[in-house]
């Protein structure tokens, strides 16, 4: 199958600053892609070198198999974009705003307006279509942005921190409905985003970046295996007295106990084993009723490859 | 091209005649210049209007509004981070930078006919003991091709300061020297001559008509050189990263 996206060593410098350094990747069609970085990490560079809208100064990039530098007025005709602002005119109507844009796609007049009643329908925005968007919440601006960008059925899109600024409600209901859409119409959507948990729920594969730089890419899972596991383990019961908790402390793979009465956490060194800890308090007569490992998140990934004094960039990858 | 510069013009026409997302706001600017150069300019002149060659140069007077809409016309999609999204879509920039051009140019030249009509209109009935008035047809043709080459001139200077003014205030400061340039100064002309004690030198006699397609002339060309230099400054990289 033909990757959606596909860059080869991109390179971007503005001046002195490289924004982009060497980025290779390939985002495959029909799943949401999460592109995470830290602020200034170089995901809108690439957004808009992959859009046409600024040039590579180093590297190639081809989108749906055009190339980024020739044949950008291609790629623009294919994809849909929500940058870092809605781009919404908010002296005119919902309505105004999507027929504009599905006027500059050539959308004939009896398709134009049945696709436009179909997203505001669906975004739940059919009744207020008339109205200025300026007067508008920030959600269901971002609605509507989101809908702008689908209105000429693009097979990519691209969304720039599309919940960034949205409350909880507003913002795992346009969860919802990305998911429901990306499902449904079979589009690929290029996601960057700050939030990781959203990273976390809806996307098929994540690749992060700083400073222009590749550090890591794949499935959620994949990657989260890959963080190094929180070494933290905690028992809760009876029984964790001073002999019991000099005898955890003596074990090599720990390397630090704090407790109290009810509970023991213990600091394990890395790729330590549980049972024979388990083992070791209640055959020294602890009694446990629960332990606690959490698991590692995206969250705990992203830290550590964005952490300065952790990170180094992964070679070419897809 | 052309489709995609007549959906700009549509589009900058409705941001134009509706600014507050209602007709009310457009109407009263068009009800003002309406009211003073197709009533109050006319009544004063009389049946002159429609024979002195002074109405022509009143007759411009709605292009005072061009200024305005093409302060906003890049700065303002800049201030109101709509620009990018605009680049983002399959619009080529020169569409984009004539299609804003013709916008303005159409809203202010079908402004200048209105005013026409209304003053052809308003002296009827005025002076309708002097029976039926009707423009002499060399002041007619001038008040519509100037009128449409002044606001063509003036709507291109204005797009291409608005490319590079970060702000409309900034763009509408910048443009309001060229365009005193361009209009004040040959309004002007006559009585700076004589405050300087000039007009006895030698000036080669020219007839309203020569002046008329002379200032045309000009007005074309300048409006060339402006629209020339808006398509070849505006390209997506610099305008995004601007």
């Amino acid at each position: 199958m033909t990757a959606a996206i596909r860059t080869q060593e991109l390179t971007r410098d503005f001046g002195a600053l490289r924004a982009l350094d060497g980025l290779t990747l390939e985002v495959p069609p029909g799943l949401i892609f999460g592109f995470l970085g830290p602020n200034g990490s170089g995901k809108t560079t690439t957004i808009r070198v992959l859009l046409g809208l600024i040039k590579p100064t180093a590297g190639a990039a081809q989108v749906l198999g055009c190339d980024v530098v020739r044949e950008a007025d291609r790629i623009r005709e294919r994809s849909g974009a929500l940058l870092e602002h809605t781009g919404l005119y908010e002296r005119l109507s919902a309505e105004d705003n999507l027929d504009y844009y599905a006027r500059i796609a050539r959308m004939r007049e009896g398709d134009r307006r049945a696709r436009i009643r179909e997203l505001l329908v669906q975004a739940d925005l059919w009744d207020r279509r008339r109205e200025p968007v300026g007067r508008w919440s920030r959600g269901m601006k971002q609605k509507l942005a989101v809908a702008r960008a689908l209105v000429h059925r693009p097979s990519l899109v691209f969304l720039d921190e599309p919940t960034g600024g949205l409350d909880p409600v507003a913002a795992a209901a346009f969860r919802h409905d990305l998911a429901g859409m990306v499902t449904r119409d079979g589009i690929t959507v290029f996601l960057t985003t700050h939030n990781l948990t959203e990273a976390e729920k809806l996307c098929g594969r994540v690749a992060v970046i700083r400073k222009g730089r590749l550090l890591a890419v794949g499935h959620p899972d994949d990657l989260r295996a890959k963080a190094s596991s929180v070494p933290v383990a905690t028992f809760v019961g009876s029984g964790f007295n001073g002999r019991v908790t000099a005898l955890i402390e003596s074990r090599p793979e720990v390397a630090s106990v704090k407790a109290t009465d009810s509970q023991m956490e213990v600091q394990l060194r890395g790729g330590a084993e549980l049972a024979p800890l388990v083992a070791l308090l209640v055959s020294a007569g602890a009694a446990i009723e629960e332990i606690r490992r959490p698991k590692a998140t995206l969250e705990d990934l992203f830290l550590d490859l964005v952490d300065d004094r952790t990170a180094e960039p992964e070679s070419p990858s897809r | 091209m052309l489709t995609d510069v007549a959906i700009v013009v549509s589009k900058e026409l409705r941001e134009i005649v509706f600014p507050d997302g209602r007709l009310q706001g457009g109407a009263r600017n068009i009800l003002v210049f309406v009211v003073i150069v197709g009533l109050l300019f006319p009544l004063q002149t009389g049946p002159a209007w429609f024979t002195s060659w002074m109405t022509v140069q009143a007759a411009c007077f709605p292009i005072i509004l061009v200024l305005g809409f093409t302060a906003d016309s890049f700065a303002g999609e800049r201030e109101r981070h709509t620009l990018e999204t605009l680049l983002a879509s399959r619009l080529g920039e020169a569409a984009i930078v004539v299609g804003k051009v013709l916008a303005v140019v159409v809203y202010a030249w079908m402004l200048v006919i209105a005013c026409q009509v209304v003053a052809l209109v308003g002296l009827n009935v005025v002076h309708r003991d002097h029976g039926l008035m009707f423009y002499r047809p060399a002041i007619l043709l001038s008040i519509l091709v100037i009128g449409f080459l002044a606001a063509l001139v003036t709507s291109a200077m204005g797009v291409l300061v608005s490319l590079t003014a970060p702000t409309v205030r900034a763009a509408a400061q910048r443009m309001l020297v060229p365009f005193l340039a361009i209009f004040a100064l040959p309004a002007l002309a006559p009585l700076l001559l004589s405050r300087l004690h000039l007009e006895h030198l030698p000036a080669p006699r020219l007839t309203p008509v020569t002046i008329v397609a002379l200032v045309g002339v000009a007005c074309g060309l300048l409006a060339v050189a402006f629209m020339s230099i808006a398509i070849a400054r505006f390209t997506r990289e610099r305008a995004v990263l601007a």
